[in-house]
């Protein structure tokens, strides 16, 4: 099966001189959920930036759908939805215009957007405030907004980043639910969290990052081997990870 | 015990000072960029012509001009309009919350600032009324002199005083609604003051205002309010820096990060909504809600309507093409700023749009506005005294101007 996602030993950041991302790479396939570890400041969210094509890599090659930006910038954005850390809102628009652009910007039809914004205002509970202005919403509200933005284009590929940050339980319950679906379809989710527990739960796969390098990937059987705690909980191996690393 | 809290005062009003200083400073780097664009030799020549225009009115003053309806617009809104700046931010819910007790000490120095530039204003309107009330009043058989405009000022600025103290006391009112009726009033009673004091005579024009502006205080102790609204400060910040970043941003290519809570505007919400949804309309459909939504709106709302007043009020035919033409120019120039909005937001970067079409659909989302502009600012010629032809060629003339404008434009932008 071909991978959605291939990062082939990026170096990368903000500045040439002092990169962030040290030889980076692990691919993922279609229908897999990835979960995106490490600590403040291992390089989760530049990584995400590098995919997103925000940053440039210095070295090495970033494909999604096959495709880097260069090749095809048409076909590599619209193959992954983006969800913040910190939810990105026009001041301009209402939710439902959010919505509505959205749908515009990925060839969203008329019928599947009608059943689609429809589906997504309910799980997510926000039928009631489809006229609000994001200045009027809470940051979990703006949250929420965000996650239905991304699953409204139903791409085959999702980035999530720390997408639990002021969202309600009902909210959370939602957006988990909706990833598996999206999962089961066949859609690749690369997402970053610190609720270790979540992830643990859901995903499939773990990258665990620590200084702008993958110290270790794959399923949690293999990554508790490589930290020498083969029954051990993701919490235990993750922080035996990066405290073997800190230490040396 | 007193000389500390002296000192803990005044290092509060030292805040707003600084705070206004950093504004003004921040506004003054780019003052340059707003006159070379030759914005104040536009501005320059609408003063002189409107000097030149109202010299020669006054001259041929008609004896019957209803000057009560001209005191209403001159008078009303210098007197209501009562502009604040608290200067307030999102972290002084932190960090000045915990000093509330003191915040009138905060507040003094715009409230003293206030009440004594826009007091200036209130001056320099009655000075250019004055000469019209004195003709008036000769034409009825009274003598209109120096003291009683000496006195008339007098009650005007106790007026502005009173509406100017009565807007910083409308922000404390809990409820957004009784705000909103109280802001009614305000407006209210400057139109009915302005209309009769040509109306009434003085006497009972004095008791009309005494009594009214006295009740209105009185009112204004009823409603249930906050010792400072905080985020209806904080809003309105926003909402003035966001309006100081639409002026400048017309002129000069400024960066804006900061969050803004803009109007809905719900009666507009159809504007855009029957695009289809095609990925190449998605721009336009971004730049149609943000224009309905700015700040920018409602500039060029203000712009049209006080440039096809003033092509209402004038006598000649080519007085009315050059205020015109100013207006055309003048929206033209404002409307650029709407192309600089998206430039930097993290989103066009992310949805799969490509950059040209941002680009194209804004400059189209612009011709279409300035358009609507240039045809509303024609309207006013229709209504002159002069041949069908004249305000057809004006209006053909200036689309003709708005599409050279904005291909220009846009071979300029790329």
């Amino acid at each position: 099966m071909r991978a959605i996602l291939e990062l082939e030993n990026v170096t990368g950041g903000y500045s040439v001189g002092r990169p962030v991302l040290h030889g980076v790479s692990f691919s993922m396939k279609p229908g897999e959920m990835v979960g995106l570890i490490g600590l403040n400041g291992a390089g989760k969210s530049t990584t995400l930036k590098h995919i997103l094509g925000l940053l440039t890599a210095h070295e090495g090659t970033i494909r999604v759908g096959g495709v880097t930006l260069q090749d095809d910038p048409g076909v590599y954005r619209s193959s992954y939805a983006y969800v913040p850390e910190s939810p990105l809102l026009y001041d301009e628009l209402n939710v439902s215009e959010h919505l509505r652009l959205t749908a515009m910007a990925y060839g969203v039809g008329n019928e599947a957007f009608e059943e689609r914004t429809k589906r997504l205002y309910k799980a997510f509970q926000m039928e009631d405030k489809q006229r609000a202005m994001p200045g009027h919403l809470s940051k979990g509200m703006r949250q929420k907004v965000m996650i239905m933005n991304a699953f409204l284009s139903e791409p085959p590929l999702y980035l999530i980043d720390e997408p639990f940050l002021g969202l309600d339980p009902l909210g959370i319950r939602s957006l988990l639910e909706r990833m598996v679906e999206m999962k089961r379809a066949g859609a690749g989710i690369l997402m970053s969290s610190h609720i270790l527990s979540t992830l643990e739960t859901y995903c499939d796969r773990y990258i665990v990052l620590h200084r702008g390098r993958v110290r270790a990937q794959g399923e949690l059987r293999a990554i508790a081997e490589s930290a020498g705690l083969p029954d051990g909980r993701l919490e235990e191996v993750f922080f035996r990870l990066v405290q073997e690393e800190g230490s040396s | 015990m007193s000389e500390k809290r002296f000192a803990s005062n005044a290092s509060i009003a030292l805040i707003y000072r600084d705070r206004a200083q950093s504004y003004r400073r921040f506004v003054g780097q780019y003052l340059r960029y707003v006159f070379s664009s030759g914005f104040a030799l536009l501005l320059g020549g609408l003063g002189m012509a409107g000097w030149y225009y109202y010299s020669g009115w006054i001259r041929a003053f008609p004896a019957d001009f209803p000057l009560a309806w001209l005191a209403l617009a001159a008078l009303g809104p210098i007197w209501a309009f009562c502009p604040q700046r608290g200067y307030l931010q999102r972290a002084d819910l932190v960090f000045l919350l915990p000093m509330e007790d003191r915040m009138p000490q905060y507040f003094r120095p715009m409230l003293i600032g206030g009440t004594v530039r826009q007091s200036i204003a209130v001056l320099v309107v009655w000075l250019l009324l004055y000469p019209l009330d004195r003709l008036y009043e000769a034409e009825r058989g009274y003598d209109v002199n120096v003291l009683f405009f000496a006195a008339a000022a007098v009650v005007f600025l106790a007026l502005k005083t009173t509406l100017y103290w009565g807007a910083f006391k409308e922000r404390r009112i809990r409820s957004e609604r009784v705000r909103r009726v109280f802001q009614l009033v305000r407006w209210g009673l400057a139109f009915v003051w302005g209309y009769t004091f040509v109306a009434l005579a003085h006497s009972w024009w004095v008791l009309l205002v005494a009594g009214t502006a006295v009740l209105y205080m009185i009112l204004l102790r009823l409603p249930a309010r906050d010792f400072v609204h905080w985020e209806r400060w904080v809003r309105l910040e926003q909402a003035a820096m966001s309006r100081t970043y639409t002026f400048l941003n017309a002129f000069v290519d400024l960066p804006r990060d900061e969050e803004k809570a803009l109007p809905a505007r719900s009666w507009l919400g159809f504007l855009g909504d029957g695009l289809p949804l095609r990925r190449e309309r998605a721009y336009e459909y971004l730049y149609i809600k943000t224009l309905m939504r700015s700040d920018l709106l409602g500039l060029l709302f203000r712009q049209c309507l006080v440039f096809a007043a003033l092509e209402t009020l004038s006598t000649s035919l080519w007085l009315k093409v050059g205020l015109l033409a100013a207006g055309v120019v003048m929206t033209g120039a404002q409307l650029k700023a709407l192309e600089r909005e998206h430039v930097r937001v993290h989103w066009v970067h992310v949805y799969p749009l490509p950059e040209e079409w941002r680009m194209t659909a804004a400059v189209s989302v612009i011709r279409r506005a300035h358009a609507v502009c240039v045809l509303v600012l024609g309207l006013p010629l229709w209504w002159a005294d002069a041949a069908p032809a004249a305000p057809l060629a004006a209006w053909v003339a200036g689309l003709g101007f708005v599409w050279l404008s904005s291909w220009r434009f846009a071979v300029r932008r790329r």
